[in-house]
């Protein structure tokens, strides 16, 4: 047993202690500093992508929201042709109208459509969904309901 | 005595529609009832329920709820627009949008100055009544449901709204809700489905009832907003509810076909306190009840059915006469089809066509009360559809059957037809005179060069016919500048003479040779049924809603003699009794002195000739007198000689060849077309 003690009291008095040379721990210091200064950039590198994504995204948006480009540059050159006669105005208006629409309809998100006001279908169908409501009440499902013949 | 070919016709298909609402006015004892395809009657209480006014209604508009504001009559439907009618004219005076979606429900406030209407979108929207308009005020706080049924409170500040699953009180003047009652949903209804509130009535103390699609009618306080108690009264829906004036009892209308009563009464003899207790129950319907209303001495229910039912109240009836009888009035008070006596056609009128057909033939003789073997069918010979959507208001065809023309409220048309046998070709006459814009009725003289077309102000346009068209005449007013529309043209044989009867009561005779009024026929109290010229004597035979009968004569402008001695006999109660009105007056070329009219239920045959009979004598003698013999036959006879064979006459003409056409609408062949009424459990099946 006093064998054992003395054994390891000897490993650790015998031994010297680790010689570190200075030249080590300074590229050790400076190589941690290094990482610390990549992971840093990497990290701003990361960010200025997001940011660029955002930005792209954002005027994607706004040109998505705006007229095509040959739209606005019709726009610009119409009021100058104001003087010229009615008949030409009028086409390059109905042009302009319709080419206009069909831009709009290009732009516009799949659930959205272009309907006239002449069409009235609206009110037709808040008619039709009161007498449907009216009819369901009555002679819908949950009323006992019986053929004329059997009275 | 009267042998009569006749031709027993049962193709006419004819169809009422059901009632939709009824709004009496207390004045005038006027019932206005609207009904599911747009159109509106007005109906006078106090002769019998005559409708004396009709204006058609309008394809795909149906009418939800009808209201009166002082004289002026207003109604509203699920096409969101609010209408008044021009009743002196009998056609719609405007439309007006409300812009809130479908309407369910217009009632005005007791002072006459303001309109409340419920829309779909939740919307309680005031509109002021002006004198020639209304006019869109503002809307009440806006709910989450629709509004269904409104019911002012009589003092005008406060308004109560039948919505779905709850009742909401407003506040008119500051629009808010006061108050928000919940109705249960039914036990038997699943419970996921919402309970409507179809109808409430606001009563002076501040109680409000309502009737609901649990089959409850309950009974609310305004001042806590909470349920005082809560009747059941059907297993099916409570649909209508009506008050009576002085607010002593209420009647509820069902879906099942039966109008229970509650009364306002004291529970412990003459103590003060009063409960609503439910009386009596009426059975009188075979399909849901939409409206109910209740007048002074009766309740008047109509629904699905189509009848337009009137229970007098028998305690508050204080003779017991005609008026306490139970009436139901199930055809129109109109003639909906005319005969081409010389060609063997007949036009019938339907609301938005008209069908023209050729009589069957038959041969051979039989004896009385047999069926002739048919040789030749019937045929239709065409179905002219109206352009447009409105339906048609009057419509004839000419004598010889080459004219057909008709009217809607806003045009009128007139065709000329070609039958040659088996081709049928039809020509329209589109240069017709300006002032032939819209007529209320039409008539054409006996030898058809003629039309006449009853216009506004009780004046009858002119015009000729021809090869090449149509050329205006004449226009003829009468001498008394009523305004009334013409209900009845009648033109005597031989082309000289032209009555027409208006809601007036006015009865006014043209002579057609100096195109000028020639007399007036004194005014009766009760309305014109039906009229016209003997071919001989030029009599005008005219008979009214009450069944009193008159004959005027033209030459000496004063009642005959027989017509005298009718009101000094006074007509056999029996006769007086009938609930229907007498539709159509002719007369028998063989016997001058006969008289055919028909009702409903009978034709009946006066002989002018026989004594009247006596109100202590048999009326309907005709069997018994059969089997008496020849002598004493003579004795018995009176000069009313009655035949009920007919089932539910809708018209009977009469021929060139002195046969009949009797013109039948069996009531199982509506009933069996109707929509589907409740399964009720009957005793044994």
């Amino acid at each position: 047993m006093s064998e054992l003690i003395q054994t390891q009291f000897e490993s650790s008095e015998d031994e010297l202690p680790e010689e570190v040379a200075f030249d080590e721990s300074k590229s050790a210091a400076l190589k941690s500093v290094k990482d610390a200064l990549e992971s840093d950039k990497r990290e701003k590198l990361l960010l200025k992508e997001k940011r660029r994504k955002r930005q792209q995204l954002f005027q994607e948006q706004k040109r998505k929201k705006c007229l095509p480009e040959d739209v606005l540059e019709e726009f610009d050159t119409l009021p100058q042709k104001q003087s010229k006669a009615s008949d030409n105005n009028k086409d390059d208006e109905e042009t302009v109208n319709e080419s206009e629409a069909e831009a709009i309809s290009k732009s516009l998100q799949d659930s959205y459509s272009v309907m006239r006001l002449k069409d009235n279908s609206s009110a037709r169908s808040l008619q039709q969904h009161a007498s449907d409501f009216i009819q369901s009440r009555l002679y819908g499902p949950g009323t006992q309901r019986t053929t004329s013949k059997k009275t | 005595m009267g042998e009569f070919k006749v031709h027993q016709v049962r193709f006419f298909e004819y169809m009422p529609t059901g009632i939709r609402a009824l709004a009496f006015h207390a004045q005038n004892e006027k019932m206005a009832v609207a009904r599911m395809d747009g159109s509106v009657e007005i109906c006078d209480c106090s002769d019998n329920f005559f409708q004396e006014k009709v204006i058609p209604g309008r394809e795909q508009c149906g009418i939800e709820a009808l209201s009166w504001v002082g004289d002026r009559l207003f109604s509203a439907g699920l096409n969101g627009e609010i209408a008044e009618y021009d009743l002196t004219n009998q056609k719609v005076k405007y439309t007006i949008d409300a812009y809130g979606g479908p309407i369910w429900t217009i009632t005005g406030n007791k002072q006459g100055t303001h309109l409340a209407v419920g829309c779909e979108d939740g919307n309680v929207k005031l509109f002021e009544v002006n004198e020639d308009k209304i006019q869109f005020e503002r809307n009440l706080n806006r709910q989450k449901g629709r509004i269904i049924s409104l019911s002012w409170h009589p003092s005008g500040s406060k308004i109560a709204a039948g919505m779905m699953d709850m009742i909401q009180v407003f506040n008119v003047e500051t629009g808010h809700s006061i108050h928000r009652m919940l109705v249960d949903r039914g036990l038997r209804t699943s419970r996921s489905e919402e309970c409507v509130v179809w109808s409430v009535v606001y009563l002076s103390d501040g109680t409000i009832i309502s009737g609901d699609s649990a089959g409850m009618v309950k009974m609310w306080d305004d001042c806590t907003g909470t349920l005082i108690k809560s009747h059941n009264v059907t297993k099916s829906d409570v649909l209508a509810l009506s008050v009576s004036q002085n607010e002593d009892s209420l009647v509820a209308g069902t879906s099942e076909g039966f109008v229970v009563q509650f009364q306002f009464v004291s529970v412990v003899l003459e103590k003060d306190e009063k409960e609503w207790v439910r009386t009596r129950t009426f059975k009188n319907h075979t399909h849901d009840i939409r409206a109910v209303a209740e007048i002074t001495t009766a309740v008047v229910s109509g629904g699905m059915d189509t009848q337009l039912v009137v229970r007098p109240l028998l305690d508050k009836v204080e003779v017991r006469s005609t008026a306490s009888a139970l009436r139901k009035i199930l055809f129109p008070h109109r003639r909906l089809v005319s005969c081409a006596k010389k060609a063997g056609l007949m036009l019938f009128q339907y609301p938005s066509h008209l069908e023209l057909w050729r009589l069957g033939e038959s041969e051979g003789q039989a004896i009385p009360g047999s069926s002739l073997p048919i040789i030749k069918k019937p045929e239709k010979l065409l179905l002219l559809k109206v352009k447009g959507e409105e339906h048609i208001r009057c419509s004839i065809v000419s004598p010889c059957g080459e004219w057909i023309a008709y009217s809607t409220a806003s045009s009128l048309r007139l065709y000329r037809l070609n039958c040659d046998n088996n081709n049928v070709s039809i020509t329209k006459i589109s240069k017709l005179p300006k002032v032939l814009s819209s007529a209320n009725q039409l008539c054409f003289s006996p030898d058809s060069s003629h039309l006449f077309s009853a216009s506004i102000e009780s004046s009858v346009h002119m015009v000729s016919l021809n090869q090449l068209g149509c050329k205006y005449v004449a226009t003829l007013k009468p001498k008394s500048g009523s305004k009334q529309a013409i209900h009845l043209l009648t033109a005597s044989e031989d082309g000289k003479w032209l009555a027409s009867a208006n809601s007036d009561h006015e009865v006014q005779v043209y002579n057609l040779q100096k195109r000028k009024a020639h007399c007036t026929v004194p005014i009766y109290s009760s309305a014109v049924s039906a009229m016209a010229f003997h071919p001989t004597t030029n009599c005008l035979f005219m008979v009214h809603a009450d069944q009193q009968m008159f004959e005027f004569s033209i030459e000496q402008k004063q009642y005959t003699d027989w017509s005298r001695s009718v009101q000094r006999n006074k007509l056999h109660h029996i006769w007086l009794k009938r609930d229907t009105p007498v539709t159509n007056v002719m007369f028998n070329p063989k016997n001058p002195s006969h008289v055919i009219l028909h009702d409903m239920y009978m034709l009946c045959v006066i002989d002018k000739s026989l004594p009247l009979p006596e109100n202590s004598t048999q009326f309907y003698n005709q069997l018994t007198l059969k089997s008496l013999p020849a002598e004493e036959r003579k004795f018995y006879s009176h000069a009313f000689k009655i035949c009920k064979t007919f089932r539910e006459i809708l018209c009977v003409e009469q021929m060139l060849d002195q046969s009949l056409v009797v013109v039948e609408r069996p009531l199982m062949d509506i009933t069996t077309q109707l929509p589907a009424p409740i399964k009720q459990k009957k005793f044994a099946t």
